[in-house]
Protein backbone atom coordinates (compact mmCIF):
# COMPACT_ATOMS: atom_id res chain seq x y z
CA UNK A 1 0.00 0.00 0.00
CA UNK A 2 1.32 3.36 -0.94
CA UNK A 3 1.11 6.11 1.60
CA UNK A 4 0.99 4.31 4.95
CA UNK A 5 3.75 5.46 7.24
CA UNK A 6 6.18 2.60 7.73
CA UNK A 7 9.07 4.20 9.55
CA UNK A 8 8.92 7.16 11.87
CA UNK A 9 11.85 9.03 13.32
CA UNK A 10 10.93 11.51 16.02
CA UNK A 11 13.06 14.03 17.83
CA UNK A 12 16.21 12.10 17.08
CA UNK A 13 19.32 13.63 18.64
CA UNK A 14 22.81 12.28 18.77
CA UNK A 15 25.74 13.66 20.71
CA UNK A 16 29.25 12.35 20.35
CA UNK A 17 31.68 12.83 23.23
CA UNK A 18 31.14 14.49 26.57
CA UNK A 19 31.27 17.89 28.22
CA UNK A 20 33.16 20.61 26.40
CA UNK A 21 34.30 18.39 23.57
CA UNK A 22 30.84 17.04 22.81
CA UNK A 23 29.63 17.33 19.27
CA UNK A 24 25.95 17.54 18.44
CA UNK A 25 25.68 15.44 15.29
CA UNK A 26 21.89 15.40 15.15
CA UNK A 27 19.40 17.69 16.80
CA UNK A 28 15.72 16.96 17.04
CA UNK A 29 15.35 15.31 13.64
CA UNK A 30 11.88 14.06 12.76
CA UNK A 31 10.59 12.56 9.54
CA UNK A 32 8.43 9.78 8.22
CA UNK A 33 9.05 7.24 5.52
CA UNK A 34 5.96 5.94 3.76
CA UNK A 35 5.47 2.46 2.42
CA UNK A 36 6.72 2.14 -1.17
CA UNK A 37 8.45 5.50 -1.51
CA UNK A 38 12.08 6.47 -2.03
CA UNK A 39 12.92 9.18 0.46
CA UNK A 40 16.11 11.14 -0.14
CA UNK A 41 18.23 12.27 2.79
CA UNK A 42 20.44 15.05 1.52
CA UNK A 43 23.29 17.02 3.02
CA UNK A 44 27.01 17.61 2.95
CA UNK A 45 29.57 15.64 4.91
CA UNK A 46 29.06 16.34 8.58
CA UNK A 47 25.35 17.05 8.16
CA UNK A 48 24.45 13.88 10.05
CA UNK A 49 22.81 11.92 7.27
CA UNK A 50 24.92 8.81 7.81
CA UNK A 51 24.43 9.10 11.58
CA UNK A 52 20.68 8.82 11.05
CA UNK A 53 21.12 5.62 9.08
CA UNK A 54 23.54 4.25 11.66
CA UNK A 55 21.06 4.99 14.45
CA UNK A 56 18.33 3.26 12.45
CA UNK A 57 20.29 0.03 12.14
CA UNK A 58 21.64 0.21 15.66
CA UNK A 59 25.28 0.88 14.79
CA UNK A 60 24.97 4.02 16.90
CA UNK A 61 22.82 4.58 19.97
CA UNK A 62 20.79 7.77 19.76
CA UNK A 63 21.05 10.23 22.66
CA UNK A 64 17.32 10.89 22.61
CA UNK A 65 14.35 10.48 20.34
CA UNK A 66 12.37 7.53 19.12
CA UNK A 67 12.36 5.26 16.11
CA UNK A 68 9.19 3.39 15.19
CA UNK A 69 8.97 0.79 12.49
CA UNK A 70 5.63 -0.87 11.83
CA UNK A 71 4.78 -0.98 15.53
CA UNK A 72 8.28 -1.93 16.62
CA UNK A 73 10.56 0.22 18.74
CA UNK A 74 13.95 -1.27 17.85
CA UNK A 75 15.62 0.30 20.86
CA UNK A 76 13.14 -1.32 23.27
CA UNK A 77 12.04 -4.42 21.38
CA UNK A 78 9.62 -6.99 22.70
CA UNK A 79 10.34 -10.66 22.25
CA UNK A 80 11.20 -11.51 18.64
CA UNK A 81 10.68 -7.98 17.38
CA UNK A 82 14.34 -7.18 16.92
CA UNK A 83 14.83 -10.16 14.68
CA UNK A 84 11.91 -9.12 12.50
CA UNK A 85 13.21 -5.54 12.38
CA UNK A 86 16.69 -6.61 11.38
CA UNK A 87 15.35 -8.86 8.71
CA UNK A 88 12.96 -6.33 7.23
CA UNK A 89 15.30 -3.34 7.35
CA UNK A 90 18.46 -3.96 5.35
CA UNK A 91 21.36 -1.75 4.45
CA UNK A 92 23.65 -1.01 1.49
CA UNK A 93 26.88 0.78 2.37
CA UNK A 94 28.72 3.51 0.53
CA UNK A 95 31.94 1.80 -0.30
CA UNK A 96 31.63 -1.56 -2.07
CA UNK A 97 35.39 -1.99 -1.74
CA UNK A 98 35.32 -2.26 2.04
CA UNK A 99 31.83 -3.62 2.70
CA UNK A 100 32.43 -7.04 1.12
CA UNK A 101 34.70 -9.56 2.86
CA UNK A 102 37.62 -10.17 0.45
CA UNK A 103 38.07 -13.74 1.70
CA UNK A 104 34.53 -14.88 1.02
CA UNK A 105 33.21 -15.93 -2.36
CA UNK A 106 30.23 -14.06 -3.73
CA UNK A 107 28.02 -17.06 -2.91
CA UNK A 108 29.17 -17.05 0.72
CA UNK A 109 28.59 -13.31 0.93
CA UNK A 110 25.07 -13.31 -0.43
CA UNK A 111 23.98 -16.49 1.38
CA UNK A 112 25.25 -15.39 4.77
CA UNK A 113 22.20 -13.30 5.77
CA UNK A 114 19.93 -16.31 5.14
CA UNK A 115 22.15 -18.51 7.30
CA UNK A 116 22.16 -15.90 10.06
CA UNK A 117 18.37 -15.64 10.14
CA UNK A 118 17.87 -19.34 9.51
CA UNK A 119 14.82 -21.04 8.12
CA UNK A 120 16.04 -21.27 4.54
CA UNK A 121 16.71 -24.71 3.10
CA UNK A 122 19.71 -25.14 0.86
CA UNK A 123 17.49 -25.36 -2.19
CA UNK A 124 15.65 -22.21 -1.16
CA UNK A 125 18.90 -20.36 -0.64
CA UNK A 126 20.15 -21.33 -4.08
CA UNK A 127 16.90 -20.39 -5.73
CA UNK A 128 16.76 -16.95 -4.10
CA UNK A 129 20.39 -16.22 -4.89
CA UNK A 130 20.03 -17.31 -8.52
CA UNK A 131 16.90 -15.24 -8.98
CA UNK A 132 18.39 -12.05 -7.51
CA UNK A 133 21.71 -12.43 -9.30
CA UNK A 134 19.77 -12.63 -12.51
CA UNK A 135 17.69 -9.55 -11.70
CA UNK A 136 20.75 -7.42 -10.94
CA UNK A 137 22.45 -8.61 -14.10
CA UNK A 138 25.19 -10.84 -12.69
CA UNK A 139 25.95 -14.29 -14.04
CA UNK A 140 25.70 -17.62 -12.15
CA UNK A 141 29.43 -18.26 -12.61
CA UNK A 142 30.18 -15.03 -10.73
CA UNK A 143 29.03 -16.74 -7.53
CA UNK A 144 32.25 -18.71 -7.14
CA UNK A 145 34.51 -15.69 -7.57
CA UNK A 146 35.89 -13.28 -4.98
CA UNK A 147 35.05 -9.57 -4.61
CA UNK A 148 38.44 -8.54 -6.01
CA UNK A 149 37.43 -9.91 -9.39
CA UNK A 150 34.67 -7.35 -9.75
CA UNK A 151 34.46 -3.70 -10.65
CA UNK A 152 32.93 -1.15 -8.28
CA UNK A 153 29.54 -1.24 -9.98
CA UNK A 154 29.42 -5.03 -9.91
CA UNK A 155 30.42 -5.04 -6.25
CA UNK A 156 27.66 -2.65 -5.39
CA UNK A 157 25.21 -4.98 -7.16
CA UNK A 158 26.53 -7.87 -5.04
CA UNK A 159 25.94 -5.74 -1.94
CA UNK A 160 22.39 -5.08 -3.13
CA UNK A 161 21.76 -8.81 -3.60
CA UNK A 162 23.06 -9.44 -0.09
CA UNK A 163 20.66 -6.85 1.29
CA UNK A 164 17.65 -8.14 -0.65
CA UNK A 165 18.14 -11.85 -0.15
CA UNK A 166 16.18 -12.12 3.11
CA UNK A 167 13.23 -10.27 1.61
CA UNK A 168 13.37 -6.91 3.41
CA UNK A 169 10.67 -4.25 3.17
CA UNK A 170 13.00 -1.32 3.77
CA UNK A 171 16.36 -0.67 2.18
CA UNK A 172 18.68 1.91 3.76
CA UNK A 173 21.23 3.11 1.22
CA UNK A 174 24.14 5.20 2.47
CA UNK A 175 25.54 6.98 -0.60
CA UNK A 176 25.52 3.78 -2.64
CA UNK A 177 26.75 5.43 -5.84
CA UNK A 178 29.14 8.10 -4.61
CA UNK A 179 32.15 5.76 -4.77
CA UNK A 180 31.30 4.77 -8.33
CA UNK A 181 32.24 6.25 -11.68
CA UNK A 182 29.52 8.17 -13.46
CA UNK A 183 29.60 5.51 -16.14
CA UNK A 184 28.36 2.80 -13.76
CA UNK A 185 26.38 5.08 -11.47
CA UNK A 186 23.49 5.07 -13.95
CA UNK A 187 23.35 1.25 -13.86
CA UNK A 188 23.08 1.10 -10.09
CA UNK A 189 20.50 3.91 -9.98
CA UNK A 190 18.33 2.16 -12.57
CA UNK A 191 18.71 -1.08 -10.66
CA UNK A 192 17.56 0.51 -7.40
CA UNK A 193 14.59 2.07 -9.16
CA UNK A 194 13.61 -1.27 -10.74
CA UNK A 195 14.05 -3.17 -7.48
CA UNK A 196 11.95 -0.68 -5.61
CA UNK A 197 9.10 -1.09 -8.11
CA UNK A 198 9.30 -4.84 -8.55
CA UNK A 199 9.62 -5.69 -4.87
CA UNK A 200 7.56 -2.77 -3.56
CA UNK A 201 10.51 -1.69 -1.44
CA UNK A 202 10.65 1.35 0.74
CA UNK A 203 14.00 3.06 0.34
CA UNK A 204 15.80 5.63 2.44
CA UNK A 205 18.44 7.01 0.10
CA UNK A 206 21.27 9.07 1.55
CA UNK A 207 23.13 11.24 -0.92
CA UNK A 208 24.94 14.51 -1.36
CA UNK A 209 24.14 14.63 -5.07
CA UNK A 210 20.93 16.51 -5.73
CA UNK A 211 20.76 15.44 -9.36
CA UNK A 212 20.83 11.78 -8.31
CA UNK A 213 18.18 12.39 -5.66
CA UNK A 214 15.94 14.10 -8.17
CA UNK A 215 16.15 11.12 -10.49
CA UNK A 216 15.40 8.57 -7.81
CA UNK A 217 13.33 10.01 -5.00
CA UNK A 218 9.78 11.22 -4.55
CA UNK A 219 10.35 13.19 -1.36
CA UNK A 220 13.44 14.50 0.36
CA UNK A 221 14.75 15.77 3.65
CA UNK A 222 17.58 18.31 3.56
CA UNK A 223 19.95 18.24 6.52
CA UNK A 224 22.26 21.04 7.50
CA UNK A 225 24.66 20.42 10.41
CA UNK A 226 22.41 17.92 12.11
CA UNK A 227 19.22 19.94 11.77
CA UNK A 228 16.53 19.56 9.14
CA UNK A 229 16.69 22.59 6.87
CA UNK A 230 13.60 21.66 4.93
CA UNK A 231 11.64 18.70 3.66
CA UNK A 232 8.99 18.13 1.06
CA UNK A 233 8.29 16.57 -2.30
CA UNK A 234 10.93 16.67 -4.99
CA UNK A 235 8.76 19.00 -7.07
CA UNK A 236 8.34 21.51 -4.22
CA UNK A 237 11.94 21.65 -3.19
CA UNK A 238 13.50 21.72 -6.65
CA UNK A 239 11.07 24.32 -7.95
CA UNK A 240 10.93 26.50 -4.85
CA UNK A 241 13.75 25.83 -2.43
CA UNK A 242 12.94 27.84 0.67
CA UNK A 243 16.08 27.43 2.70
CA UNK A 244 19.27 29.23 1.56
CA UNK A 245 21.26 26.07 2.28
CA UNK A 246 19.14 24.07 -0.16
CA UNK A 247 19.50 26.81 -2.75
CA UNK A 248 23.28 26.84 -2.43
CA UNK A 249 23.38 23.05 -2.75
CA UNK A 250 21.23 23.21 -5.87
CA UNK A 251 23.38 25.90 -7.39
CA UNK A 252 26.52 23.83 -6.88
CA UNK A 253 25.41 20.87 -8.99
CA UNK A 254 27.57 20.83 -12.12
CA UNK A 255 25.83 20.60 -15.50
CA UNK A 256 27.40 18.74 -18.43
CA UNK A 257 27.16 21.80 -20.67
CA UNK A 258 30.11 24.15 -21.25
CA UNK A 259 28.08 27.31 -21.82
CA UNK A 260 25.89 26.88 -18.75
CA UNK A 261 28.92 26.02 -16.64
CA UNK A 262 30.85 29.10 -17.74
CA UNK A 263 27.82 31.29 -17.06
CA UNK A 264 27.50 29.75 -13.61
CA UNK A 265 31.15 30.43 -12.84
CA UNK A 266 30.82 34.03 -14.00
CA UNK A 267 27.82 34.50 -11.69
CA UNK A 268 29.75 33.04 -8.76
CA UNK A 269 32.74 35.27 -9.34
CA UNK A 270 30.47 38.29 -9.56
CA UNK A 271 28.92 37.38 -6.24
CA UNK A 272 32.37 36.95 -4.70
CA UNK A 273 33.49 40.29 -6.05
CA UNK A 274 30.36 41.93 -4.69
CA UNK A 275 31.09 40.50 -1.24
CA UNK A 276 34.65 41.76 -1.01
CA UNK B 1 47.38 29.74 -31.80
CA UNK B 2 50.83 28.90 -32.97
CA UNK B 3 52.49 28.82 -29.57
CA UNK B 4 54.63 25.73 -29.40
CA UNK B 5 53.32 23.13 -26.97
CA UNK B 6 54.77 22.67 -23.52
CA UNK B 7 54.20 18.99 -23.47
CA UNK B 8 53.91 16.72 -26.48
CA UNK B 9 53.14 13.08 -25.94
CA UNK B 10 53.41 11.04 -29.10
CA UNK B 11 52.53 7.43 -29.65
CA UNK B 12 53.03 6.66 -25.99
CA UNK B 13 52.45 3.06 -24.92
CA UNK B 14 52.58 2.03 -21.27
CA UNK B 15 53.22 -1.65 -20.79
CA UNK B 16 53.36 -3.90 -17.73
CA UNK B 17 55.99 -6.55 -18.45
CA UNK B 18 54.78 -10.10 -17.83
CA UNK B 19 56.94 -10.65 -14.73
CA UNK B 20 55.53 -7.53 -13.05
CA UNK B 21 51.90 -8.45 -13.53
CA UNK B 22 49.98 -8.72 -10.29
CA UNK B 23 47.95 -11.91 -10.29
CA UNK B 24 50.32 -13.32 -12.90
CA UNK B 25 48.47 -13.01 -16.18
CA UNK B 26 50.15 -14.22 -19.33
CA UNK B 27 52.14 -11.95 -21.60
CA UNK B 28 52.89 -8.25 -21.45
CA UNK B 29 49.89 -6.04 -20.84
CA UNK B 30 49.44 -2.66 -22.47
CA UNK B 31 47.65 -0.26 -20.15
CA UNK B 32 47.84 2.66 -22.54
CA UNK B 33 48.28 2.25 -26.24
CA UNK B 34 49.58 4.69 -28.81
CA UNK B 35 48.43 7.83 -27.02
CA UNK B 36 49.17 11.27 -28.42
CA UNK B 37 48.33 14.46 -26.58
CA UNK B 38 49.78 17.94 -26.43
CA UNK B 39 49.32 20.80 -24.02
CA UNK B 40 50.18 24.43 -24.70
CA UNK B 41 51.26 26.96 -22.06
CA UNK B 42 48.30 28.05 -19.97
CA UNK B 43 45.95 25.57 -21.58
CA UNK B 44 43.49 23.59 -19.49
CA UNK B 45 42.99 20.10 -20.81
CA UNK B 46 40.71 17.49 -19.29
CA UNK B 47 41.51 13.81 -19.60
CA UNK B 48 38.27 11.92 -19.08
CA UNK B 49 37.45 8.24 -18.77
CA UNK B 50 36.14 5.65 -16.33
CA UNK B 51 38.30 3.79 -13.84
CA UNK B 52 40.55 1.38 -15.65
CA UNK B 53 40.61 3.44 -18.84
CA UNK B 54 44.24 4.41 -18.26
CA UNK B 55 43.91 8.09 -17.49
CA UNK B 56 45.78 8.04 -14.19
CA UNK B 57 48.45 5.78 -15.63
CA UNK B 58 48.92 8.30 -18.45
CA UNK B 59 49.42 11.09 -15.94
CA UNK B 60 51.80 9.05 -13.85
CA UNK B 61 53.71 7.99 -16.95
CA UNK B 62 54.37 11.62 -17.89
CA UNK B 63 56.23 12.03 -14.58
CA UNK B 64 57.46 8.43 -14.64
CA UNK B 65 56.33 7.57 -11.15
CA UNK B 66 56.24 3.83 -11.82
CA UNK B 67 59.71 2.57 -12.75
CA UNK B 68 58.52 -1.02 -13.32
CA UNK B 69 56.32 0.05 -16.25
CA UNK B 70 57.82 0.03 -19.73
CA UNK B 71 57.27 3.23 -21.69
CA UNK B 72 57.67 3.62 -25.40
CA UNK B 73 56.93 6.43 -27.80
CA UNK B 74 57.85 9.95 -26.90
CA UNK B 75 57.12 12.43 -24.10
CA UNK B 76 58.66 15.77 -25.00
CA UNK B 77 58.71 18.49 -22.35
CA UNK B 78 59.68 21.87 -23.83
CA UNK B 79 61.55 20.03 -26.52
CA UNK B 80 63.40 17.69 -24.14
CA UNK B 81 62.68 13.98 -24.29
CA UNK B 82 61.59 12.61 -20.91
CA UNK B 83 61.49 8.91 -21.75
CA UNK B 84 64.93 7.59 -20.91
CA UNK B 85 65.94 10.88 -19.29
CA UNK B 86 68.37 10.71 -16.37
CA UNK B 87 67.12 10.65 -12.79
CA UNK B 88 68.75 14.01 -12.34
CA UNK B 89 66.71 15.56 -15.17
CA UNK B 90 63.49 13.98 -13.94
CA UNK B 91 64.06 15.30 -10.43
CA UNK B 92 64.44 18.78 -11.83
CA UNK B 93 61.25 18.51 -13.84
CA UNK B 94 59.11 16.96 -11.11
CA UNK B 95 57.64 19.54 -8.78
CA UNK B 96 59.43 22.51 -10.29
CA UNK B 97 58.21 22.31 -13.89
CA UNK B 98 55.46 19.70 -13.76
CA UNK B 99 53.58 19.25 -10.51
CA UNK B 100 50.88 16.83 -9.55
CA UNK B 101 48.02 16.73 -7.05
CA UNK B 102 46.03 13.67 -6.12
CA UNK B 103 42.50 12.67 -5.35
CA UNK B 104 42.61 12.28 -1.64
CA UNK B 105 43.92 15.27 0.31
CA UNK B 106 43.73 13.20 3.48
CA UNK B 107 46.48 10.83 2.40
CA UNK B 108 48.54 13.26 0.31
CA UNK B 109 49.63 15.18 3.40
CA UNK B 110 51.87 13.91 6.17
CA UNK B 111 49.85 14.06 9.40
CA UNK B 112 52.86 14.68 11.65
CA UNK B 113 54.37 17.60 9.72
CA UNK B 114 53.01 21.13 9.93
CA UNK B 115 51.28 22.74 6.96
CA UNK B 116 54.18 25.18 6.67
CA UNK B 117 56.79 22.43 6.46
CA UNK B 118 54.86 20.67 3.72
CA UNK B 119 54.02 23.71 1.61
CA UNK B 120 57.56 25.12 1.90
CA UNK B 121 59.30 21.81 1.25
CA UNK B 122 59.59 22.13 -2.56
CA UNK B 123 61.51 25.39 -2.00
CA UNK B 124 63.58 24.13 0.92
CA UNK B 125 64.88 21.15 -1.05
CA UNK B 126 65.89 23.53 -3.81
CA UNK B 127 68.06 25.53 -1.43
CA UNK B 128 65.82 28.51 -0.74
CA UNK B 129 66.31 29.88 2.78
CA UNK B 130 63.90 28.84 5.51
CA UNK B 131 62.61 32.33 6.12
CA UNK B 132 61.99 33.03 2.46
CA UNK B 133 60.37 29.61 1.92
CA UNK B 134 57.92 30.14 4.75
CA UNK B 135 57.14 33.65 3.61
CA UNK B 136 56.27 32.34 0.15
CA UNK B 137 54.31 29.45 1.64
CA UNK B 138 52.12 31.90 3.51
CA UNK B 139 51.75 33.98 0.38
CA UNK B 140 50.73 30.95 -1.66
CA UNK B 141 48.16 29.80 0.90
CA UNK B 142 46.77 33.30 0.96
CA UNK B 143 46.45 33.26 -2.83
CA UNK B 144 44.42 30.07 -2.53
CA UNK B 145 42.18 31.81 0.00
CA UNK B 146 43.20 29.92 3.09
CA UNK B 147 42.17 32.31 5.86
CA UNK B 148 44.90 33.51 8.25
CA UNK B 149 47.52 31.79 6.17
CA UNK B 150 50.48 32.94 8.21
CA UNK B 151 49.11 31.61 11.50
CA UNK B 152 47.92 28.38 9.89
CA UNK B 153 51.49 27.47 8.84
CA UNK B 154 51.95 25.98 12.30
CA UNK B 155 48.78 23.87 12.13
CA UNK B 156 48.67 20.20 11.28
CA UNK B 157 46.64 18.63 8.44
CA UNK B 158 44.25 17.06 10.97
CA UNK B 159 43.06 20.52 11.94
CA UNK B 160 41.94 21.26 8.37
CA UNK B 161 38.77 20.28 6.54
CA UNK B 162 38.92 18.37 3.25
CA UNK B 163 38.57 21.46 1.05
CA UNK B 164 41.24 23.33 3.03
CA UNK B 165 43.56 20.34 2.80
CA UNK B 166 43.18 20.22 -0.96
CA UNK B 167 44.17 23.90 -1.03
CA UNK B 168 47.25 23.08 1.05
CA UNK B 169 48.15 20.32 -1.41
CA UNK B 170 47.67 22.76 -4.27
CA UNK B 171 49.83 25.36 -2.54
CA UNK B 172 52.64 22.82 -2.16
CA UNK B 173 52.26 21.86 -5.81
CA UNK B 174 52.30 25.45 -7.07
CA UNK B 175 54.90 27.04 -4.82
CA UNK B 176 57.87 26.16 -7.03
CA UNK B 177 56.05 27.81 -9.96
CA UNK B 178 55.56 24.86 -12.27
CA UNK B 179 54.33 25.41 -15.80
CA UNK B 180 52.06 22.38 -15.80
CA UNK B 181 49.87 21.05 -13.03
CA UNK B 182 48.52 17.52 -13.33
CA UNK B 183 45.41 17.20 -11.18
CA UNK B 184 44.23 13.61 -10.71
CA UNK B 185 40.56 13.73 -9.60
CA UNK B 186 41.30 16.51 -7.11
CA UNK B 187 37.68 17.08 -6.11
CA UNK B 188 36.21 13.57 -6.09
CA UNK B 189 36.53 13.33 -2.31
CA UNK B 190 34.91 16.72 -1.71
CA UNK B 191 31.36 18.00 -1.20
CA UNK B 192 29.73 19.79 -4.13
CA UNK B 193 30.02 23.28 -2.71
CA UNK B 194 33.64 22.75 -1.70
CA UNK B 195 34.34 21.15 -5.07
CA UNK B 196 33.12 24.30 -6.74
CA UNK B 197 35.44 26.49 -4.66
CA UNK B 198 38.45 24.31 -5.40
CA UNK B 199 37.67 24.29 -9.14
CA UNK B 200 37.26 28.06 -9.17
CA UNK B 201 40.60 28.52 -7.45
CA UNK B 202 42.24 26.14 -9.89
CA UNK B 203 40.87 28.04 -12.85
CA UNK B 204 41.87 31.38 -11.37
CA UNK B 205 45.44 30.23 -10.75
CA UNK B 206 45.65 28.83 -14.23
CA UNK B 207 44.65 32.21 -15.67
CA UNK B 208 46.80 34.35 -13.40
CA UNK B 209 49.97 32.27 -13.54
CA UNK B 210 49.54 31.11 -17.14
CA UNK B 211 49.60 27.64 -15.69
CA UNK B 212 48.75 24.71 -17.94
CA UNK B 213 46.49 22.14 -16.26
CA UNK B 214 45.91 18.50 -17.12
CA UNK B 215 42.72 17.69 -15.26
CA UNK B 216 41.89 14.02 -14.83
CA UNK B 217 38.34 13.03 -14.00
CA UNK B 218 35.55 10.56 -14.69
CA UNK B 219 32.89 13.25 -14.57
CA UNK B 220 32.48 15.38 -17.69
CA UNK B 221 30.11 17.76 -15.95
CA UNK B 222 32.77 19.21 -13.69
CA UNK B 223 35.19 19.99 -16.51
CA UNK B 224 32.58 21.50 -18.84
CA UNK B 225 33.22 25.00 -17.52
CA UNK B 226 36.86 24.52 -16.60
CA UNK B 227 38.66 22.95 -19.52
CA UNK B 228 39.29 24.40 -22.96
CA UNK B 229 39.93 21.02 -24.45
CA UNK B 230 38.74 17.54 -23.52
CA UNK B 231 40.43 14.25 -24.34
CA UNK B 232 38.43 11.08 -23.78
CA UNK B 233 40.09 7.77 -22.95
CA UNK B 234 38.45 4.39 -23.34
CA UNK B 235 40.16 1.06 -22.66
CA UNK B 236 43.67 2.49 -22.83
CA UNK B 237 43.17 4.50 -26.00
CA UNK B 238 42.35 8.09 -26.76
CA UNK B 239 39.04 8.05 -28.62
CA UNK B 240 38.35 11.75 -28.90
CA UNK B 241 40.29 14.99 -28.39
CA UNK B 242 38.46 18.24 -29.09
CA UNK B 243 37.69 21.77 -27.98
CA UNK B 244 35.20 21.59 -25.13
CA UNK B 245 32.24 23.21 -26.91
CA UNK B 246 32.73 21.04 -29.95
CA UNK B 247 32.91 17.90 -27.82
CA UNK B 248 29.67 18.57 -25.98
CA UNK B 249 27.89 19.72 -29.13
CA UNK B 250 29.05 16.87 -31.36
CA UNK B 251 30.36 13.95 -29.37
CA UNK B 252 31.48 11.44 -31.97
CA UNK B 253 32.43 8.32 -30.10
CA UNK B 254 29.52 6.40 -28.51
CA UNK B 255 31.52 6.23 -25.29
CA UNK B 256 31.75 10.03 -25.14
CA UNK B 257 28.02 10.26 -25.78
CA UNK B 258 27.54 7.79 -22.94
CA UNK B 259 29.66 9.82 -20.53
CA UNK B 260 27.63 12.93 -21.29
CA UNK B 261 24.25 11.23 -21.36
CA UNK B 262 24.45 8.93 -18.35
CA UNK B 263 24.87 11.72 -15.79
CA UNK B 264 21.65 12.52 -13.91
CA UNK B 265 20.77 16.16 -14.54
CA UNK B 266 18.73 18.62 -12.55
CA UNK B 267 16.91 19.75 -15.68
CA UNK B 268 15.99 16.22 -16.77
CA UNK B 269 12.65 14.48 -16.34
CA UNK B 270 13.11 11.88 -13.59
CA UNK B 271 10.59 9.57 -15.25
CA UNK B 272 12.78 9.14 -18.30
CA UNK B 273 15.02 6.18 -17.65
CA UNK B 274 18.72 7.02 -17.47
CA UNK B 275 20.67 5.53 -20.33
CA UNK B 276 23.85 3.83 -19.22
CA UNK B 277 27.19 3.97 -20.98
CA UNK B 278 26.63 0.34 -21.97
CA UNK B 279 23.39 1.37 -23.77
CA UNK B 280 25.26 3.98 -25.79
CA UNK B 281 28.01 1.55 -26.69
CA UNK B 282 25.44 -0.98 -27.86
CA UNK B 283 23.75 1.65 -30.03
CA UNK B 284 27.15 2.64 -31.39
CA UNK B 285 28.07 -0.86 -32.46
CA UNK B 286 24.60 -1.45 -33.94
CA UNK B 287 24.73 1.72 -36.03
Amino acid sequence: MNGDVLLTVEGLSKRFGHGKRAYQALEDVSFEVRQGEILGLVGESGSGKSTIIRCLVGLEKESSGTIRYDGIDPTHPKHGELERYRREVQMVFQDPYSSLDPRMTVRQIVEEPMLVFGGFSERERRARVDELMDIVGLLPEHLERYPRHFSGGQRQRIAIVRALVVGPRVLLCDEPVSALDVSVQAQVLNLLKDMQRQLDLTVLFVSHDLAVVKYLCSRLVVLDKGVIAESGTVAEIYEHPKHPYTRSLLEAVPVPDPEQERARRARRLEKLAALS
Amino acid sequence: MSVSPLLTVEGMTVCVPEKERIGGGLGDLNLVEDLSLSIRPGERVALVGESGSGKSITARAILQFDPHLRLSGSIAWEGRELIGASRHTLRRVRGAEISMIFQDPMTALNPVLTIGEQVAEPLLVRGVSRKESYRRAAEMLDRLRVPQAKERLRSFPGQFSGGMRQRVVMAAALIAQPKLLIADEPTTALDVRVQEQVLDILEEQSRELNLAVLFITHDLAIVAGLAQRVAVMFRGRLVEDKQVDELFAHPEHPYTRGLIGSVPRLDADPDVRLKTVADYLKEGSAA
